[in-house]
């Protein structure tokens, strides 16, 4: 006889109370399936860091930049590709082709630091078919002037930020 | 405005219609026509589209000679073929051309003509490459502008189709090639509706099919050649009416009218230029200005130059010409007249009505090399003509004091119309300035009813690189064809420009100053040199400053300036509303940098909005009082030549000088770099005395020289300055130098700032976090205290100990280095390679050096780094052409061989005159290591005293040969594009001929020089030109092809990863007496890496099995079972991918394609395991080879015949 094991987690109802937490086991198709099949009720996919998609966008730009003009016979190094391919759209198809795999709900993690980045990008993980939302908020207080209160409005304001824009439900790690 | 209106320089304006009318593409790079074929490579990687709706196939050859040969080909086989060259690509493709012409084939290369290298190199543009190729029976059509680079590209690929004569299409490279001007789109449904479909069927009808097949390419006899010779003449005499045809038919559609011959000012004139080319754009402004006056004067253009049309050239002259002066952009010394005039002089001969008088004409050069053109010499060949007896053959634009053909020319003679607007922009190479004032001509050009002409100065280093724009607005389109000398506005975007050269020359009075300075509106004027204060009172110049750095630096944008002062242009200048300004530049940067993501685009942005914000108007004093002022071009101390040339020309004023000042046959000085002091690097290595190990790496793999060691006697320090370092050195039993004194001196002044010498240093201090031995630090700190310390270090004496005595890095830097300062690019790869060939065999070094980024950095006048010792002795250095870099280092071989072996002979036969003691000596001493060597340059030091004493001509004789006793190393040097691919050919022959010739590739894997296109070096899975989707085919193994022959030393070396190995295999190369290869592992900018650890990072790649490091001595295969072949870099240890990953030129693709990346990384690293158990077991094989030969090792020394043993 099995047991009764269903819960329900951010409104969502759920199989069994457990849920695969992101880390690079959630990071592929096959994994999340093999995750799915081994009886996980949801899975969170790896965090999405806003710091990353920058640091590659300037890298990229800082690559295609290197060189240029150095010499009248080389006004460049490289080709322009078609597609750099920066920016969360790699996250966002994977994000689809989750829900097309799974059954499962999808949760994907976003680690921003950014106001205007973090409700940016939580919209477009909504559309791209999230059933929530893990927002990774990870601020180390060192400033010694900052008070506990200031901190505190800090994490409230960004929460509210972000479920301002959109109407799936959102955890907050904190 | 229309849909048709589009900024793109002429480069692009032709390649946009060849593209649109080619099937395959086939291209060798060459500048400047080098934009064409990667334009075309790009527009077919996007899915472009030609009109038949297919994507051109665009493939890159081994050569000019090669494309030559694919382009025929698929011409042959039915295709629509075209391909873009210059210059000695042009030339490599004549015996091509000949073909193709021969076999009535349509086809149309284009040209940006460039100057053929004849005394010198240079990449500059004139008419001398195209008139190479007028025997070819290609028709030659010229365009004068950008405009025309398009429309003269269709009229060519439209004429070509129904005349079946080929076509050379061409355009002035570098003033048409790379101007940016507004034009008018030709789209392709034009291109479509201007082209004849039946033709095209006719063409493919006439291919090699087997369904009806046909032979071409025959081999003819005496008894029809001639007659089938002559059976083409009708196709030819029918092109200028069907030239004129397509020219009818494009102003049909676009309004647009040419003729073949166009001519413009007085209806009635009777001084006539006749001209080709851009020139026209000056030319005609100087006789619209003088007809305008009434001047008697006219201008001929002339655009269809082969088969020239005497009728048509007549007819478009006026019947009143009296006299012609025709200029031509091309020099033919041993001819009567250049090209044009000749056929100017026949045409009239031929074609002019008898009943007048023929008029008298004149023949002028001018702007060879890109020398400019103006309309103030215009009018100096106008006023020639006025004169009773003008000369007959004259050049204008320089000076000739020599055979005094040059004409006077009044400077001050300005045809600029009114309404015009004149910017130039001074930038440093790689802080954006081209490409955002390029930007700016488009947003002007594309946004508003203004015209707009962008033209760019480029300096020849590769660091530290100054680039001038100049650009023009104005309501009329702009036929400008030189450089502005009066501007409205002048922008400086690097501070430090202001002590180096005169940036305000060209500021008119009453101009606008944009000055990029850290120094604010109060501050900069006491900053500024007395020579740039003077000029801006005497010009009322109205300043502004900005701190670019700073806002760039807090948009995110570290080091790009250019957006900042683009925006200040757009607000001082006000030729668009602020507002619009601020919202095309934002549209402007998201058409350029859209494709690179969000993150770059809100930065610049930032750095827009925030740029209006921190400019500031200056209010400029009342007086000049600086106490700063430029320095003095070159030390005082600087040897004649240099004062007098070398200066002129490093001070931007070259063009002063006259002829006579000019060697006569390209001979340059050596040693010229040390005088530049370009004092570039904002940090510079500060040594920590007692922390160092003396390890000896860093003078090793500094790439400038920059960076030196020295062991002397401690008594030497007498004199030092306060603060110059010394300890003692750390002496080795045997050394010699116990007790001696050690300096690590950096040169201030000449270091680039690269930062690899702290990278690579090995020594970490245990107190302070993040110190070395050695740590850059800012130069300004420093730059007085180790200017004195390195006058002084260069002052002690060198000492060389054995190798074997000292370890080998160590024996290698205490060596002085003969290779220094060069113009490579900061942190090269390939320069520290030669600045150790320079120290061990400098002072008896011949090398043969291809053409690419080594010729430039090592010949690009005005000064070269290859250096002398205090004897006077040097490297001989040359650069002949790139297919022949090989072959010409065997040349010298033989050369040197023949003149020693004609010493030796000579010897013997003044034995008894010149003592039998000393005679033997010279013929027998050994000359294995430098002893030896110095004793060997005393005995001829005494020999050549010793024969103006005796009567013989033969002492003469052997005076004059008597050097070459002295042994010689000759060394063939280039990088992987000549190597690998063009010059491949020549080395493999060099390889094989068995003579002690050296050669050392300089492997960056790609084409570095020519800005990145693939070779066979570049490696499976990296991103370069041409293979923008990742080249698929492995990395050719030229050692493993070399090591076949069994008498060729071959080693690969990569000094970052084992900077031992590599100065011992360079011992080794030298040592061989046969032929050696290195391949050696260079680093570079076009690999996308942080170019300050370009060297340390050298070592995953051998770990990673990316480079496999090794030596093949044939002396070891001598040796019975011995197997030549040493591996000297041990298993992989990581895999492929933690290398490649780190480089720019694999992670593009991973990020772009991750598929693809990541399937030719598969193979990559499949292809690597394998290679290393190729090497493994090859290495480890047992030979039983029995007799002296050495299986095959021998021949190396053997003589080439019996005959020669006798000698």
């Amino acid at each position: 006889m099995s047991a009764d094991l269903r819960s329900r987690y951010l409104g969502l109802e759920l199989r069994n109370p457990i849920v695969a937490a992101a880390s690079p086991m959630t990071s592929s198709i096959d994994s999340l399936k093999r995750l799915e099949d081994a009886g996980v009720a949801a899975v969170v996919l790896p965090s999405l860091f806003e710091e990353q998609i920058e640091h590659e966008e300037i890298a990229t730009h800082n690559l295609m930049l290197s060189g240029t003009e150095l010499s009248p016979e080389a006004h460049g190094f490289f080709p322009e590709m078609q597609n750099y391919k920066t920016g969360p759209e790699k996250y966002l198809k994977m994000i689809g082709e989750a829900k097309r795999a799974l059954a499962v709900p999808v949760i994907p993690s976003l680690n921003g630091y950014t106001p205007g980045g973090w409700t940016q990008i939580a919209r477009q993980l909504e559309q791209a078919g999230a059933d929530a939302i893990e927002l990774n908020i990870y601020f180390l207080a060192t400033g010694t002037d900052d008070t506990s209160t200031e901190i505190e409005k800090r994490y409230i304001d960004l929460v509210a930020s972000v479920t301002s824009m959109v109407s799936i439900p959102v955890a907050v790690k904190i | 405005m229309t849909e048709r209106s589009h900024v793109l320089d002429g480069n692009e304006a032709a390649a946009r219609i060849a593209h649109l009318m080619s099937e395959v593409i086939a291209i060798y790079p060459i500048t400047p026509s080098s934009t064409m074929g990667e334009l075309a490579d790009a527009w077919s990687a996007a899915g472009q589209k030609n009109i038949w709706g297919m994507v051109p196939q665009v493939v890159e050859m081994q050569s000019e000679a090669g494309a030559a040969g694919v382009v025929h080909g698929s011409l042959q086989a039915g295709a629509m073929t075209t391909t873009f060259t210059a210059s000695q690509g042009l030339l490599l493709k004549l015996p091509n051309m000949f073909k193709i012409a021969g076999e009535l084939t349509p086809a149309v290369f284009h040209i940006a003509a460039r100057t053929l290298a004849t005394h010198a190199l240079s990449i500059f543009g004139d008419h001398s490459d195209v008139m190479a190729a007028r025997t070819t029976g290609f028709a030659l059509l010229a365009a004068a502008s950008v405009q025309e680079a398009q429309d003269m590209a269709m009229i060519a690929h439209m004429s070509t189709l129904k005349s079946r004569v080929p076509f050379l299409h061409f355009f002035d490279g570098f003033r048409t090639s790379h101007e940016v001007n507004k034009i008018d789109l030709l789209l392709a449904e034009d291109v479509r509706a201007l082209i004849d479909e039946e033709l095209v069927r006719a063409h493919r009808a006439r291919a090699l099919n087997p369904d009806r097949p046909l032979l071409r390419g025959s081999a003819q006899n005496p008894d029809v050649f001639f007659q089938a010779r002559e059976a083409c003449n009708s196709f030819y005499t029918a092109v200028p009416g069907i030239v004129q045809e397509s020219m009818d038919r494009l102003e049909k559609l676009t309004g647009r009218r040419y003729g073949l011959f166009d001519y413009q000012g007085a209806p009635d004139a009777e001084r006539v230029l006749v001209q080709m080319g851009s020139g026209v754009g000056a030319s005609g402004e100087a006789v619209q200005a003088a007809a305008a006056k009434g001047e008697k004067v006219g201008l001929l253009t002339v655009r269809l130059y082969r088969p020239f049309d005497t009728r048509a050239f007549v007819a478009a002259l006026p019947k009143s010409v009296r006299s012609i002066a025709v200029l031509d952009r091309t020099k033919e010394p041993g001819a009567i007249g250049e090209p044009l005039y000749q056929d100017v002089v026949t045409a009239l001969s031929e074609a002019w009505p008898e009943a007048s008088a023929l008029p008298r004409v004149i023949g002028g050069r001018y702007g060879l090399s890109s020398k400019e053109y103006t309309p103030a010499m215009a009018r100096a060949a106008l006023d020639e003509l006025a004169k009773p007896q003008p000369k007959r053959h004259f050049t204008v634009g320089i000076v000739d004091d020599v055979t005094r053909l040059s004409l006077p020319v009044d400077e001050s003679f300005e045809t600029e119309p009114p309404g015009v607007t004149r910017a130039v922009f001074y930038g440093l190479g790689a802080d954006g300035t081209v490409g955002a004032t390029k930007n700016s001509v488009k947003i002007i050009g594309e946004n508003t009813p203004l015209h707009a002409q962008g033209y760019f100065v480029d300096d020849s280093k590769k660091a530290g690189a100054i680039t001038d724009s100049h650009l023009r607005f104005r309501p009329r389109p702009i036929a400008s064809t030189y450089l502005i000398r009066q501007a409205d506005f002048v922008a400086c975007h690097q501070f430090e420009f202001m002590d180096k050269f005169d940036v305000l020359a060209l500021a008119r009075p009453g101009a606008t100053f944009l000055l990029n300075s850290p120094y604010g509106p109060e501050q900069v004027w006491d900053k500024l040199p007395r020579e740039a204060q003077e000029q801006i009172l005497a010009k009322k110049l109205k300043m502004y400053v900005v701190d670019a750095l700073t806002v760039a630096k807090q948009a995110g944008l570290a080091g790009r300036i250019n957006t900042v002062t683009q925006a200040c242009f757009f607000a001082i200048s006000g030729i668009l509303p602020r507002e619009e300004a601020i919202a095309k530049i934002k549209e402007s940067i998201r058409a350029t940098y859209g494709k690179r993501g969000e993150t770059v685009l809100s930065r610049n942005f930032a750095a827009v909005d925030a740029s209006l914000a921190a400019l500031r108007e200056v209010k400029v004093p009342g007086r000049a009082d600086s106490p700063v002022t430029r320095r003095p071009v070159v030390p005082l101390t600087a040897p004649d030549f240099v004062q007098r040339v070398t200066a002129m020309m490093l001070d931007g004023k070259g063009d002063l000088l006259p002829v006579s000042a000019m060697p006569v046959d390209g001979t340059f000085p050596t040693a010229t770099t040390q005088w530049e002091k370009r004092s570039i690097a904002q940090e510079i290595p500060i040594w920590d005395a007692n922390l160092c190990t003396q390890c000896a790496l860093c003078p090793l793999m500094c790439p400038h020289a920059a960076i030196r060691m020295n062991v002397y006697a401690p008594e030497q320090l007498k004199g030092a300055p306060d603060g110059f370092k010394s300890v003692p050195w750390r002496s080795k039993e045997g050394d010699g130098l116990k007790g001696w004194a050690y300096t690590l001196q950096v040169a201030p002044e000449d270091c680039t700032g690269c930062g690899i010498c702290v990278d690579i240093c090995p020594t970490r201090s245990k107190e302070m976090v993040k110190h070395k031995a050695i740590n850059m630090q800012p130069k300004l700190d420093h730059l007085e205290a180790e200017r004195r310390n390195y006058e002084f270090f260069l002052g002690l004496p060198e000492v060389r100990p054995p190798f074997e005595a000292v370890d080998l890095v160590k024996a290698s830097q205490l060596r002085q280095p003969l290779f220094e300062y060069s113009g490579a690019c900061s942190g090269c790869g390939e320069t520290p390679y030669l600045n150790l060939l320079s120290q061990l065999y400098g002072d008896h070094l011949l090398i043969a050096n291809a053409t690419g980024c080594s010729s430039i950095y090592g010949g690009n006048l005005p000064t070269t780094p290859y250096a002398q010792n205090r004897d006077g002795q040097g490297p001989a250095w040359s650069n002949s052409l790139f297919e022949d870099n090989a072959e010409f280092g065997l040349g010298m071989r033989l050369a040197v061989d023949a003149q020693r072996d004609l010493a030796k002979a000579l010897v013997r036969e003044l034995r008894a005159e010149i003592g039998d003691a000393l005679a033997t000596e010279l013929l027998e001493a050994p000359q294995d290591n430098d002893e030896q060597i110095r004793q060997q340059r005393e005995r001829v030091r005494q020999l050549k005293a010793i024969l103006p004493t005796l009567r013989f001509p033969e002492a003469a004789q052997l005076l004059a040969v008597a050097d070459n006793l002295v042994v010689r190393s000759v060394w063939i040097v280039g990088g992987d594009g000549w190597a690998y691919d063009i010059g491949y050919g020549g080395l493999d022959h060099v390889l094989a001929s068995g003579r002690n010739v050296n050669i050392l590739v300089l492997d960056t894997e790609v084409y570095s020089n020519t800005g990145g296109q693939a070779s066979k070096a570049t490696p499976r899975g990296a991103v370069a030109k041409f293979a923008a989707a990742g080249k698929p085919i492995g990395k050719k193994d030229l050692g493993m092809i070399a090591m076949a022959y069994g008498n060729v030393y071959v080693a690969q070396v990569a000094m970052g990863a084992n900077p031992v190995h590599t100065v011992r295999t360079f011992r080794e190369a030298a040592s061989w007496p046969g032929p050696s290869l290195i391949v050696a592992y260079s680093h570079c900018i076009a690999h996308g890496i942080d170019m300050t650890t370009g060297m340390s990072h050298q070592r995953d790649a051998v770990k990673s099995g990316y480079l496999t490091l090794y030596h093949f001595d044939p002396r070891l295969g001598m040796r019975g079972a011995d197997q030549p072949l040493k591996l000297d870099s041990r298993k992989p240890t990581i895999p492929l991918e933690q290398f490649t990953m780190k480089e720019g030129r694999f992670a593009m693709l991973a990020q772009a394609d991750p598929a693809r990346a990541k399937m030719l990384s598969k193979i990559a690293q499949s292809a690597a395991d394998a290679r290393w158990q190729l090497y493994e077991q090859v290495a480890g094989v047992h030979r039983n080879v029995t007799d002296d030969s050495g299986g095959g090792a021998a021949p190396a020394a053997l003589p080439l015949s019996s005959k020669e043993e006798e000698q």
